[in-house]
């Protein structure tokens, strides 16, 4: 059974080699080191979430206008195509060939040009959705 | 002169108590990081999956109006070429005519035989060794004026897996993460390289330390997933949208089919002469012409532009 009395020159063995001064000077560098790395990644993080929000809000907003600007043009072409093909009945009623022709050649125009091929050009897609003056050439 | 051994042993308590501590946060945070990347890791497989089922609805409509479009090929033009076959030596006589200021211009016989055939095979599920659905496919995204030219594209994959080089995922665009999933770390660990110290305070403001960078790389992990999902729910807004434009053109091709086999019965009802009946043959000649640029035309972009005249007429005729 060890007695009290052949402990403590353990303890102070063991205590006696920590130099204090060292150890101070390690606990004090390693605090500061993990108070800065929570403040860093804590300020990252903010940095993240707000980059986060501008990009979904970026891919929001085009999304919005590509399907806007492609709803209006089906809309806009599928007028075109009924009054193309009335107008191709009343010249076919009137046997007027030229007339025949020159719709025909209208409609396949219409149908050739896909309303997607436009979405390379964001630009010109929102210039043109806002410019209330402009004519689409759907 | 030995430490005054009380004040160590507190020193070194508080120390352990600060590991404790800081090490318990770290380690609280890598768990939340975890736990993070691994929901983030769900909600994109989730939207990849929705992805999927868009695409693959999609495919099935292009392949419909691809046999639609072959069916057309086989019914009406078959007709046409029937014709014009028998009627050959006739039909050259009226070559560089002129009816009402429109010349009748050469047709292109081998061409169409060429077309019909590959139509019916189409039809028949034995065109090509990739099979009638990729041809149909191909038909519809680009038109007939692919039975021109070889067929060495990939197959089916061309609107599967690897539909990023594809027409379809080339205009809608997206990032690394939306355009497959390619490259993202699926549960993959965010701690590494940590080293469960001793209790005392050094080995616990390691784990502190650690634990925040591994919740700061989960938050960025998170945010891109977020904006991959979204760029995936934009696209696939753009697929459904892709049946708007089939039934488009199955409209207008379905009238100028039924205004091309109007003509057909009106010439063959009569007994042809290039005399008398110049003006029939137009009618019938422009309407399967028409017939044919629809037929060739893309699905999404535009290999063939309208010239501005075109376009002119269509805002006159239709306003």
């Amino acid at each position: 059974m060890n007695s009290p009395s052949k402990a403590l020159p353990v303890a102070q063995s063991i205590i006696g080699n920590i130099n204090p001064q060292q150890l101070l000077a390690l606990l004090v560098g390693e605090v500061n080191d993990w108070v800065k790395v929570i403040q860093e990644e804590g300020t990252k993080r903010t940095a993240i979430d707000a980059q986060r929000q501008v990009m979904l809000a970026q891919i929001d907003a085009r999304r919005d206008i590509f399907i806007t600007y492609l709803e209006r043009s089906f809309d806009e072409r599928a007028v075109n195509f009924d009054a193309l093909f009335t107008r191709l009945e009343a010249a076919c009623t009137a046997g007027n060939s030229a007339d025949i022709a020159t719709i025909l050649g209208a409609i396949t125009a219409l149908a050739a040009k896909s309303p997607f091929a436009d979405l390379h050009d964001l630009d010109l897609v929102k210039a043109n959705l806002g410019d209330a003056d402009y004519e689409w050439v759907v | 002169m030995p430490l005054p051994l009380v004040p160590v042993a507190i020193v070194l308590g508080l120390s352990a108590l600060g590991g404790l501590v800081s090490g318990g946060r770290g380690a609280q945070q890598a768990l939340s990081a975890k736990a993070i990347n691994k929901e983030s890791s769900l909600r994109h497989e989730s939207a990849l999956s929705d992805h999927k089922a868009a695409f693959s609805s999609a495919e099935g409509k292009v392949i419909a109006y691809g046999n639609f479009q072959a069916s057309v090929l086989s019914a009406t033009l078959v007709a046409w070429l029937t014709w014009l076959e028998a009627n050959e030596r006739k039909v050259r006589m009226l070559d560089h005519a002129s009816v009402e200021g429109i010349y009748v211009h050469e047709i292109d016989l081998p061409t169409l035989r060429s077309n019909v055939e590959a139509a019916r095979g189409i039809i028949s599920g034995g065109v090509t060794a990739l099979g009638a659905g990729f041809a149909a496919q191909q038909l519809a995204l680009n038109g007939v004026g692919i039975f021109a030219t070889a067929s060495t594209g990939t197959g089916i994959a061309a609107l599967t897996g690897a539909a990023q080089e594809s027409a379809v995922m080339a205009w809608l665009g997206g990032g690394s993460l939306a355009a497959g999933g390619g490259g993202v770390a699926v549960g993959a660990s965010m701690i590494t390289g940590l080293a469960i110290a001793p209790a005392l305070l050094v080995g616990g403001l390691v784990l502190g330390r650690e634990g925040e960078k591994s919740l700061t790389r989960a938050h960025a992990f998170a945010a891109e997933v977020d904006v991959a999902c979204a760029e995936i729910a934009v696209q696939i807004s753009l697929l459904e949208l892709i049946d708007q434009r089939i039934k488009e053109l199955t409209e207008v091709l379905n009238r100028l089919d039924q205004h091309a086999q109007t003509c057909m019965v009106t010439l063959t009802a009569l007994d042809f002469s290039p005399e008398h009946h110049a003006t029939e043959f137009q009618a019938a000649a422009i309407a399967m012409k028409a017939v044919s640029e629809v037929l060739d035309a893309p699905l999404l972009n535009n290999e063939h532009e309208p010239s501005q005249q075109s376009l002119h007429i269509v805002e006159r005729y239709a306003s």
